[in-house]
């Protein structure tokens, strides 16, 4: 009997359901239903636009100055990043990751932006300030894709699944969008207190910032006096101005300065240095330290070389400052002005001065170190073997506000607001005030002024120059050798601007799969 | 450290012993002691020698001699047990009977081989589907340290696929090819029913028997997770007949690097870099000494020991059974010093005891205790292997600290510079590291790199199951079994301050700590029920299933300590003011299932099986309204030699023909919630210039409430034929395998914002022939066994969503893609440029323009190489004459493509295979197969088929020479058994491989598998053991 007694339990126990058991709470998450209510909840979300703007500036970065005539890829070598090559040298395709990575990237900050818009009520002073700013980043966003990409799908809201397959957007539509969201974005955002009032309200969007973005959005259309407005707005609120000294405006020093109309923060936080923004973007441009027997004083040591100015830029700057032109000196250096340092020698017991030599040739170099985006020491996160940068990553400086707004005033006839902008920008730079101004002055001063800076190519394609600037770009690629010549290390049989597609970028392979409504643009 | 290890293993000897002496029930024979004696024989009337007879309850019996006699001394109300191996035993009271003839009756279970197929054990004659076996033979004396390199070459069906020889590493088993794009292609593992997800605590002595499940008929009692296959482990027990048996093994193994590539020496490789222009010949004057031509393999590697032992302890009656061990490995790997080590100390207990007539319980249990030291490899940014290789031969090994060269001195007078790097690296006799003036890769001196780093882990496991069997009824078993894992794991990494070039230093020390614990369980009920008809008969088996997993860890970093010395290397002795990070949680899973199996046999001649398994998983896998699951199988047998038309012919003794159809199941890559949308917070952001952020919070992705596992269906159709008197074996499968809904991501139009999204949208098709083949003969006292086996597997992803061309897997730095998961090719294939021919005017490659557009594009990129084998083989020939034995085994890969990845083209410095130096074109080699130094293209060259090489092999794996010394000599100092051997393993390799190893060239076993960053080779073993048992 026992045994069927001991069998019965067991048949018992197999019945025994454990469903119960299998279902585990997922930690670490909250629920999307219940979100978005609060102003710390809007807080939250805003913080993750900002966070994922900052993310993207290394491809934003590398795609709109390799698509420009002031540098090369660079590198350790032919191939060290094919994909930064296809760009520099016009022979990219609809694959390009670094295309669909920037495409990407810049609809991610729409599509936080739209989270933000679409479900927080802003029905407090902290909830309008993040829907204002949530405005601002996708409206700014979505200047870049009309500039860089034209009739984008016009994402204006977070998309339903049944929205999945928008078609090309309505340009004079987006752009009208654009407008709408930063004037009302304007009305209620904060402002500084005065030229220094950056540093109290941080790492955010200012009404000035929205204004600025409003005025270059725009000159993209070509409506130079309203752009004239907006941008004067900026610069009448006298809470801008140019820093000083040139060689400080890309440094950590001027970090929330008065030059700067929006930056991303990055700090000086070595137990979290590896998610301070775009890292390795400093090393990358830092000059090839494994070619060289050194770097200059003061340099972080590391350097992987990417990023090296063209001759045709020197020699823009060569026809306009001269060789020892204020602004030259601290945008690049040639072979000889490269430096080096004192060292003892053992043999003669004396301290001699040793010049940095090229140990290897320098691939994709016309002879010119970069100098304006140095990599120094002091700016260097501790605890990250040089992969991250204290300096804040600027994404518009106030120089660019003066020189739209010049552009701007000049094409809509104030000659006098004009000069004044642009001359305030050439005494900066220690150079003779201009008496006279055409489009040509601006476009040379913008070019040496915002050189590396983003502006070059949709300014090139703006102002219709691109096809004759940059019809020979990446025809071949240079090394330097030790002696301070130049050899063509590759010669491209595909290369160059091409008029009728290059004025576009093509969208994303990926994008034309699985977006069956959306017609390519034309040429790819 | 001897004397650390071998303390424990005789305390725990003696704790084992003494257990052993305590099991058997004490009984006093305080009855009148009667003498008998008998003769023992089977059915046929042949005397059975050896066999045991004792009276039940005795502790000691005899074995029966040469003619089957025996004598002993009995209570005289005892009953007398007969046992012997194959047959059923004997139990006959004595009563007033002194002499008996007893006839043991052929035990079914035994007479033929019984395969373990899930709850349940099978005849092998009626099994159905297609089953590998191994036997504990060709698991005994090898020198390998895991059991699942003991399954290589073994069987048809199997492949086992290394990413490195390095001491404690694991390998992947591979049953009938890949089937998905996941990582997730690991068969799962049981080991007495107890699902484990790595074999390496267990020594290979330990074992009994491996099944491998390869159909999806056999493997649907696993459902949900049996997509990749089975694999069934059953350890050893003390079951036998006759008295118990103490046993202990011993190998010590001599390891060598097999092969060194041939790299270019120091005059090629200046030759080469000055006619590449990476530097000139002033360079090399002002900076070479004219002499040094070092050969990095020679500094790296060196002769290295492995040891290990193994004591074990058997015994049973038919009450109950006993078998205890433990096992000791000792190894030491290649790399000079000692930075490449595993330990582990192994203990197996397995009892069980039929306490009542109707109540069998028992456990078995496996703790171990490991520890392992490891050197970098496969990786393009530091491989201690490829060092070996791209190490310029110029440097010196060793400098002795006065006669350092200039450009370290400068270094070492420099305050700055010492502050940071304090000195360079020294060996323990105080000379210096070389340090390379030429190649500034991350690849630097082979010693620094071992040096400047210490990863150690180490950790332990307890592992086992309780059981009880019911028999309320005749034919019914139920069995109610636990299964356990605890086991806890410690890491610890330690960088010291070093510098070998501008690129490569460490001016700040790390150091790191991890550890983690986790708990997993498992309870099984089930049923068997056997009924016998006239010819039918029947298995009815059903059960449920529960199980529950956590594992929790925590890390912590520091990077500056209050004293950087040996003894401080340690959290707990970080500096206040060091940068510290930490991270820690938890997983948590369950899982639960119903499953039944009814098997069918008439006369033993039709067979038919059918397995229906319902699983379900928790809410962290899928939602609660599809986590159900239904998994069905069929397979049939014909024994075709059981028919009349059959008998009577003397060729073949046996012939089945089966054929079986199933589903299975992918559980691996789900889990995570992908299937819902939650509010992470996973952005911070500091706004302002301190160090304080803001956290930011976003949807975590777009849901696909959709989801569900990947499902693979199956149909195999086998024979199985034994020739000559059972002589010959022969079988043969052909499968064909289709797995459906790959979780691949997809990716909406970026506008929507969302990143990617999970959807099940691919599959994947194998197919291929199974063969095995045995003969067992004799000519006289020469006996011989050779047994070969041959798999074909042909792989090709049949679909894909529409929206991915391609998946993207292998890298290397900045190339992506190298290989690939594409419709219409295999898994993973190689994808790269193609080399057309060197263009004899200008030395530069030319590759085939497949768009014919004019240019060499990524477009041009095709499929240059497989790393899937056409086929895969092993052969084991083993023959004795008298008391000699040799065994020989070999075991292959044929087809399969290695993609050689040494070449970064941003460190065009680095040395590089003598063939490329050989075949370059120069102003005078013209017709030259491989471009001159520094030529145009030069980076699509290094990711061209110019370096995907035939990885094809042939290893002769086991050349063994053992003597058991006789009998009669043993048993005067009381020993059963002896036999000693030497054996020289992985000696012989045939490829045309330029590499290292071609068994052990991947970086991964999915994706990264053929990509050669650098693995560590499996080296050559010299052997020397015994094998005592009294």
């Amino acid at each position: 009997m026992k045994k069927y007694i001991i069998t019965f339990i067991f048949g018992l126990l197999v019945l025994n359901s454990c469903t119960e058991r299998l279902n585990i709470e997922q930690w670490g998450v909250l629920s999307e239903e219940t979100f978005y209510q609060t102003d710390e909840q809007a807080m939250e979300a805003i913080t993750a636009v900002y966070d994922t703007w900052r993310g993207q500036y290394f491809n934003w970065y590398y795609l709109k100055n390799m698509l420009a005539d002031d540098t090369y890829c660079g590198g350790g070598g032919r191939g060290d990043n094919s994909n930064f090559e296809m760009i520099n040298e016009y022979r990219f395709s609809t694959a390009s990751t670094v295309v669909s990575s920037a495409f990407s990237g810049l609809y991610s900050i729409i599509y936080m932006s739209n989270l933000i818009v679409d479900r927080v009520e802003p029905d407090t002073d902290i909830k309008a300030r993040v829907v204002g700013e949530a405005k601002t980043a996708r409206a700014w966003a979505m200047t870049e894709l009309i500039s860089l990409w034209g009739p984008v799908p016009f994402a204006d809201h977070v998309l339903g699944a049944d929205e999945y397959q928008l078609p090309n957007g309505d340009i004079p539509a987006m752009w009208a969008w654009v407008e709408q969201n930063l004037t009302e974005a304007a009305a209620v955002l904060p402002t500084k207190s005065s030229i220094n009032g950056q540093e109290a309200i941080g790492a955010r969007l200012t009404k000035e910032a929205a204004l600025a973005f409003l005025g270059k959005a725009q000159i993209f259309q070509k409506k130079y006096a309203e752009a004239a407005t907006s941008l004067k707005a900026v610069i009448n609120s006298n809470k801008y101005a140019l820093v000083d000294d040139f060689s400080q405006v890309l440094r950590a020093t001027t970090d929330f300065g008065s030059e700067n109309i929006f930056e991303s923060n990055a700090i000086d936080d070595p137990d979290n240095a590896w998610s301070q923004g775009t890292t390795a973007f400093s090393l990358m441009i830092n000059w090839r330290s494994d070619h060289l027997t050194g770097m200059p004083e003061g340099i972080w040591n590391t350097g992987w070389g990417f990023y090296n100015p063209t001759k045709s830029l020197y020699e823009a700057f060569i026809e306009m400052e001269g060789p020892e032109g204020h602004r030259l000196i601290n945008t690049m250096k040639t072979r000889d002005q490269m430096g080096g340092g004192w060292a003892f020698n053992w043999e003669t017991y004396e301290m001699v001065y040793v010049p940095i030599e090229i140990t290897t040739p320098l691939y994709g170099n016309e002879g010119f170190m970069q100098w304006k985006f140095r990599f120094p020491e002091n700016e260097v996160v501790t605890n990250s073997w040089g992969f991250s940068s204290s300096t804040n990553f600027r994404w518009m400086r106030y120089a660019e506000v003066l020189l739209l707004a010049s552009e701007a005033c000049l094409l809509s006839g104030d000659q006098a607001s004009a000069l004044n902008y642009i001359n305030q920008v050439r005494v900066r730079a220690q150079l003779e005030p201009l008496g006279s101004l055409t489009l040509e002055d601006i476009k040379k001063e913008k070019r040496l002024e915002l050189c590396f800076e983003c502006c070059r190519y949709q300014d090139l394609v703006r102002w219709g120059d691109a096809a004759s600037v940059l019809a020979q770009q990446g025809k071949t690629i240079p090394a330097l050798h030790n002696d301070g010549t130049v050899s063509v290390a590759v010669t491209n049989t595909d290369y160059g601007f091409k008029t009728g597609k290059h004025e576009l970028l093509p969208f994303p392979e990926h994008e034309m799969n699985v977006n069956q409504n959306l017609t390519q643009n034309p040429g790819w | 450290m001897k004397k650390l290890i071998y303390g424990p293993v005789i305390r725990f000897a003696l704790l084992v012993f003494s257990f052993l002496l305590i099991l058997p029930a004490s009984v006093t024979a305080q009855d009148t002691q009667v003498r008998i004696s008998g003769t023992v024989v089977d059915q046929s009337g042949l005397p059975l020698p050896g066999a045991y007879v004792t009276a039940v309850g005795l502790q000691r019996g005899v074995s029966t001699d040469q003619d089957g006699n025996f004598d002993l001394s009995v209570p005289q109300n005892a009953t007398i047990a007969v046992s012997y191996v194959g047959f059923k035993t004997a139990e006959i009271p004595v009563g007033d009977r002194r002499v008996f003839e007893i006839i043991l009756e052929e035990d079914a279970l035994f007479l033929e081989d019984v395969v373990v197929i899930g709850y349940g054990v099978q005849r092998k004659s009626d099994v159905t589907g297609a089953i590998a076996k191994i036997n504990t033979d060709d698991l005994e004396n090898r020198s390998v340290a895991r059991v699942e390199e003991a399954l290589q070459g073994k069987t048809a069906g199997v492949q086992i696929i290394t990413t490195s020889g390095a001491p404690g590493k694991g390998m992947e088993i591979r049953v009938r090819g890949i089937s998905s794009n996941s990582g997730s292609v690991d068969p799962i593992i049981l080991v007495d029913g107890l699902q484990v997800s790595d074999m390496g605590y267990l020594d290979p002595n330990n074992i009994e028997s491996i099944e491998v499940l390869k159909d999806a008929a056999s493997a649907a009692i696993y459902g949900a997770q049996a997509g990749n296959g089975v694999v069934l482990v059953t350890t050893r027990s003390g079951k036998q007949a006759g008295e118990g048996r103490l046993f202990y093994d011993f190998q010590y193994v001599l390891n060598d690097l097999a092969k060194v590539p041939d790299v270019m020496n120091a005059s090629q490789y200046m030759d080469y870099m000055v006619e590449a222009g990476t530097f000139t010949r002033a360079e090399f004057d002002q900076k070479y000494d004219g002499v040094t031509d070092t050969n990095w393999a020679n500094v790296a590697f060196e002769t290295s020991l492995m040891q290990r032992h193994s004591l074990g302890f058997q015994g049973g009656n038919e009450k109950g059974s006993f078998f205890a061990s433990v096992n000791y490995l000792d190894q030491n790997g290649i790399v000079a010093g000692d930075a490449d080590v595993y330990h582990r100390l192994t203990g197996q207990v397995n009892a069980d005891y039929k306490i009542k007539k109707w109540l069998r319980v028992g456990m078995t249990s496996s703790i171990e205790k490991w520890d392992t030291r490891s050197v970098s490899e496969s990786s393009e940014y530091g491989s201690l292997l490829a060092a070996v290789l791209a190490m310029d031969p110029l440097t010196p090994s060793l400098y002795s600290p006065s006669e350092l060269p200039q450009f370290m001195k400068n270094n070492q007078n420099d305050p700055e510079w010492v502050a940071l790097y304090n000195d360079y690296l020294k060996n323990e006799n105080g000379d210096y590291y070389g340090v390379s003036q030429f190649v500034t890769a991350e690849q630097v001196h082979p010693m620094i790199m071992r040096d400047a780093t210490q990863s150690d882990s180490w950790g332990a496991n307890l592992l086992g199951t309780f059981f009880a069997d019911f028999t309320p009824i005749k034919g019914l078993t139920i069995t109610s079994k636990l299964g356990y894992r605890l086991g806890y794991n410690n890491s610890k990494t330690y960088g010291g301050l070093y510098y070998a070039n501008d690129m490569v230093y460490r001016s700040k020390m790390t150091l790191s700590r991890s550890a983690g614990n986790n708990v997993y369980y498992q309870w099984e009920n089930f049923a068997n029920y056997d009924l016998e008809l006239d010819n039918h008969r029947i298995n009815f088996m059903a059960g449920v299933s529960f199980a529950e997993s956590r594992n929790d860890y925590a890390s912590a970093g520091t990077d500056k300590l209050t004293k950087d010395l040996p003894l401080f290397r340690d959290i707990g002795y970080s500096d206040p003011t060091a940068n510290r990070t930490i991270g820690g949680g938890f997983g948590k899973s369950a899982k639960m299932s119903y499953f039944g199996r009814i098997s069918y046999s008439y006369r033993d001649k039709y067979l038919l099986q059918a397995v229906l398994r319902r699983d379900a998983f928790d809410t962290s896998v899928l939602p609660v309204e599809k986590r159900w699951g239904t998994f069905p199988s069929v397979s049939a047998g014909w024994v075709v030699s059981k028919e009349g038309f059959m008998q009577g012919n003397n060729i073949f003794s046996y012939l089945k023909l089966r054929a079986s159809w199933g589903q299975n199941g992918n559980i691996g890559p789900l889990g995570g919630f992908r299937y819902r949308t939650s509010i992470a917070s996973n952005y911070t952001y500091p706004f302002f210039n301190e160090i304080a952020y803001n956290i930011g919070s976003a949807p975590t992705g777009l849901t696909n409430p959709d989801i569900r596992w990947e499902t693979s269906e199956q149909i195999d159709i086998g024979v199985d034929l034994r020739m000559f008197n059972d002589r010959l074996t022969f079988t043969a499968d052909f499968y064909t395998k289709e797995t459906k809904d790959l979780l691949v991501a997809t990716t909406p139009p970026y506008e929507t914002g969302v990143s990617s999204t999970t959807v099940n949208a691919g599959n994947v098709h194998n197919h291929g022939f199974e063969f095995e083949l045995g003969y067992t003969g004799n000519i006289g006292d020469f006996n011989y066994n050779i047994r070969g086996n041959l798999s074909t597997v042909t792989n090709e992803v049949t679909y894909l969503d529409p929206s991915i061309s391609r998946i993207s897997g292998g890298s290397y730095h900045t190339y992506s893609g190298l290989t690939a998961f594409e419709v219409g090719y295999p898994v993973w294939y190689m994808r790269g440029y193609q080399l057309d021919h060197i263009d004899s005017q200008t030395g530069d490659p030319v590759f085939v323009d497949h768009t014919g557009d004019g240019l060499v594009s990524d477009d041009d990129k095709v499929m240059i190489g497989s790393a899937l084998p056409d086929f895969t083989y092993g052969i084991t020939i083993n023959m004795s004459w008298k008391g000699l034995d040799l065994t020989l085994f070999g075991a292959g890969s044929q087809g399969n493509d290695i993609f050689s990845l040494l070449n970064r083209v941003d460190r065009p410095q680095g040395n590089k295979l003598a063939m490329f130096y050989e075949g370059r074109w120069t102003p005078d080699n013209t017709n030259a197969i491989y471009p001159r130094p520094g030529s145009n293209d030069e980076d699509k060259f290094w990711m061209s088929d110019a370096n995907v090489f035939d990885g094809s092999y042939f290893k002769i794996k086991q050349i063994q020479l053992g003597y058991s010394l006789p009998q009669k000599w043993m048993q005067k100092i009381a020993v059963n058994s002896l036999r000693f051997y030497v054996s020289l393993d992985d000696w012989f390799c045939f490829t045309s491989y330029p590499g290292m190893d071609p068994e052990a060239a991947s970086y991964g076993s999915t994706y990264g598998m053929g990509l050669d960053k650098g693995a560590y080779p499996m080296s050559k073993k010299t052997m020397f053991g015994l094998n005592i048992t009294f």
